[in-house]
């Protein structure tokens, strides 16, 4: 170490300079190594297309990101969710509108999947974006479930009003899947003594009533 | 002096709950049918077990007496009245098996809910319910828009003398021919036709939409009769918002519309009365009502910040209005938005629109057209009085179906009925307070149940108070009823089972 700072006195002249170029060397390497660090022990991007990461121009300056909002949030949500940036995870329910005739954009409804709330939020799309969705959730069916990032509006000038969330980057978290009712004729036998009870006993009401005549 | 309900009475009201409760038995076929179409096994195991305690609790009622004769205005009265309560709790069964509510409360709320057409839910996850439980709740408002007595009648379940006292009970006095069955079936007649046309129309927009055939056409179905009966539930939890299609609005605003029009004034116009129709009191008033609350919803929405540009108020005010004083409930905002976004007066004149409501005798709620439009015509009378000499005789008259006269007795009738409605909304709304909720969301959602309204400011939901929810059920009731046959009920009860105060003689008697 004595050595290397009396190598470096001799080329520069100046001990202080020396000194001060040595100690900058040594915070470089250290910036280097953490950076290193830090990079390798990052976990890898969950779901968004990391190559569609444009920039939002609607972005405000003074506000961050607002990553993995609740639905049931955006459901209540104020003056303060408008116009921002949200990234929202839901199971695709009901049916792929058509908005207007081109057919170029769709509305799609997502609903919460915590199992506290059932609430949801109107997605506008493209054709293409609503593509990836397999499965549209009903009675007996899960749906898509489904990664959307975009621009939330409270009150969207654009669709006249509407509280909806306009996709910029969609992704795909689970494919939906069927579970049919199974026909169970066992399951049917309790009504259908109950329903014969009641014929009988309407049956009854009938002939006492004729006899009374 | 006060009547009382003799063990007679109480077999002869038990008998016709019977006929009635055997008579929506028949209308649990159609949600049965479609579950089996539609391969949904699980509720047409619900369906087929609602339709057996349903036939065995009619029966055993009927069974109070065998043959009970002719039904007098008191038991009419009480059959109607307990009518609507007894079907709810049968109608809620299926509902509650449905296992969309997180207690058999909230399955009566939306059982109550439903047959009285008021539209507000405590469902959860409806976006995943069933197509016959849909159906049921659809048929609930079919049977509830046209009224339950109404359509029992049409039917002549009542036999053809009973007809006029329960007509009247129901809410309803005029009569579209002098017989009540056939008004009846008149009435169902129109409804139907109505419905069956906009089910049509509605069809072809929702497959332009993008909907699958069968979604397209139940849902179009569906909210025809909602539409129609003024009801509110709508198939998706989204309500009208999920369609993102002005085209359905309009339909739909159409449909509230006639639907909110009195049926003798349909018939009126079926008949070619055009300016029978356009001179009609409660045309007249709906008029300019409507005129009048739309420019200071418009004013207030103006001067805020949000739906104040034009196409905005136009598509999203302008259904409101129409959903609200026709008592839907239908929405093309989100309950977020009219708490948070509407500005506080728009707010306010949603909940004053379904204060006031539809025509008398259509499936609106609400004060109706008819008493407002009498009340404000008494007051021009009071001051017409006030300045005219001692000995003149002052004659206020109006058209409605001909021309009338107003006297003490209409007056009192509208009146009554007025200082029922605004008496039970302070007392909702207070209730409401007491339950530590906000003072405006109390108001209106004490509004909206009484009202038969069903726009909810998110009161109404899974989870709230029992005792708040019970408080709604008994306002959706009393409201449905227009009060008097209700309260004449409660007090036959109540003396009913107070016990007889003894004449001085039989005093001295039991003394010896």
């Amino acid at each position: 170490m004595r050595a290397t700072l009396d190598r470096m006195t001799k080329a520069h002249g100046d001990p202080r300079v020396v000194f001060r170029l040595h100690r900058a060397g040594w915070m470089l390497a250290a910036f280097v190594v953490a950076a290193f660090v830090v990079v390798a022990l990052s976990p890898p991007a969950a779901f968004a297309d990391d190559d569609e990461n444009l920039v939002n121009p609607q972005q405000r300056p003074d506000s961050s990101f607002i990553y993995d909002t609740s639905i049931a949030a955006l459901g209540e949500a104020d003056a303060y969710y408008d116009n921002q940036t949200v990234q929202v995870v839901g199971e695709v329910v009901g049916d792929s509108i058509r908005e207007g005739m081109d057919g170029r954009h769709r509305w799609i409804t997502l609903m919460a999947i915590e199992k506290d709330s059932d609430a949801t939020v109107s997605v506008y799309m493209t054709a293409e974006q609503a593509a990836k969705i397999d499965t549209y959730g009903k009675y007996g069916t899960t749906g898509t479930r489904l990664q959307v990032r975009g621009t939330f509006h409270l009150v969207c000038a654009e669709h006249e009003g509407l509280t909806d969330l306009h996709a910029d980057i969609v992704t795909v978290v689970e494919k939906g899947k069927l579970h049919e009712d199974a026909f169970d004729v066992n399951a049917f036998i309790p009504g259908a003594v109950a329903a014969a009870l009641g014929l009988v006993l309407l049956g009854v009401f009938y002939y006492l009533r004729e006899r009374q005549r | 002096m006060w009547q009382r309900f003799s063990l007679y009475d109480i077999r002869v009201i038990g008998h016709y709950l019977g006929v009635l409760v055997l008579f929506s038995t028949v209308a649990l076929l159609v949600p049965l049918v479609t579950a089996i179409a539609c391969g949904e096994w699980v509720p047409a195991t619900h369906y087929l077990l609602t339709i057996g305690i349903s036939l065995i609790l009619g029966s055993g009622l009927r069974f109070l007496r065998i043959e009970p004769g002719r039904l007098g205005r008191q038991q009419a009265l009480a059959v109607t009245g307990f009518a609507w309560i007894v079907l709810a709790f049968v109608a809620s069964i299926p509902l509650f098996m449905s296992g969309h509510y997180a207690s058999y409360l909230d399955a009566l709320f939306d059982g109550v809910s439903g047959i009285t057409t008021t539209g507000a839910s405590v469902i959860i996850d409806l976006d995943h319910l069933s197509y016959a439980d849909n159906m049921w709740r659809f048929m609930m408002h079919l049977l509830g828009g046209f009224g339950l007595i109404v359509v029992a009648l049409s039917f002549g379940l009542f036999g053809k003398r009973s007809g006029a006292s329960l007509y009247s009970s129901e809410g309803r006095s005029e009569h579209v021919v002098p017989n009540v069955v056939q008004t009846t079936q008149f009435i169902a007649k129109i409804g139907m036709g109505f419905i069956i046309a906009a089910t049509a129309v509605l069809s072809v927009m929702c497959l332009t939409i993008g909907m699958e055939p069968l979604r397209a056409v139940l849902q179009s179905f569906w909210l025809s009769v909602s539409g129609f009966m003024t009801g509110g539930f709508a198939p998706m939890s989204q309500s009208i918002m999920y369609y993102h299609s002005f085209p359905i609005e309009v339909v739909l605003m159409l449909l509230m519309l006639l639907g909110s029009i009195n049926f003798v004034l349909h018939s009126e116009l079926w008949k070619g009365h055009v300016a029978v129709f356009f001179r009609d009191l409660e045309i007249r008033t709906m008029v300019l009502w409507l005129s009048v609350m739309t420019c200071v919803f418009a004013a207030s929405l103006s001067a805020s910040l949000n739906f104040s540009d034009l196409p905005a108020m136009l598509r999203r005010g302008a259904f409101m209005i129409v959903s609200a004083f026709s008592t839907t409930g239908f929405q093309n905002i989100t309950t977020n938005q009219l708490t948070g976004a509407l500005s506080s007066g728009a707010f306010l004149v949603v909940a004053i629109l379904m204060a006031v409501g539809g025509s008398g005798g259509s499936t609106s709620g609400g004060v109706k057209f008819s008493r407002m439009g009498i009340i404000a015509k008494s007051i021009v009378a009071t001051i017409k009085e006030a300045l005219a000499p001692d000995s003149a005789r002052v004659v206020v008259a109006y058209n409605h179906v001909g021309r009338r006269m107003i006297t003490p007795e209409v007056v009192k009738e509208a009146m009554t009925v007025f200082t029922l409605y605004a008496l039970t909304y302070v007392v909702g709304a207070l209730v409401g307070i007491a339950h530590g909720y906000d003072a405006t969301q109390a108001v209106f959602e004490s509004i909206s149940m009484a009202s038969n309204g069903g726009v909810s400011s998110a009161l109404a939901s899974p989870g709230m108070p029992a005792t708040l929810e019970v408080f709604y059920i008994m306002q959706m009731w009393a409201g449905r009823l227009e009060f008097v046959t209700l309260l004449a009920l409660i007090v036959e009860i109540f003396v009913s089972f107070k016990p007889r105060r003894r004449a001085p003689h039989e005093r001295e008697r039991a003394a010896r």
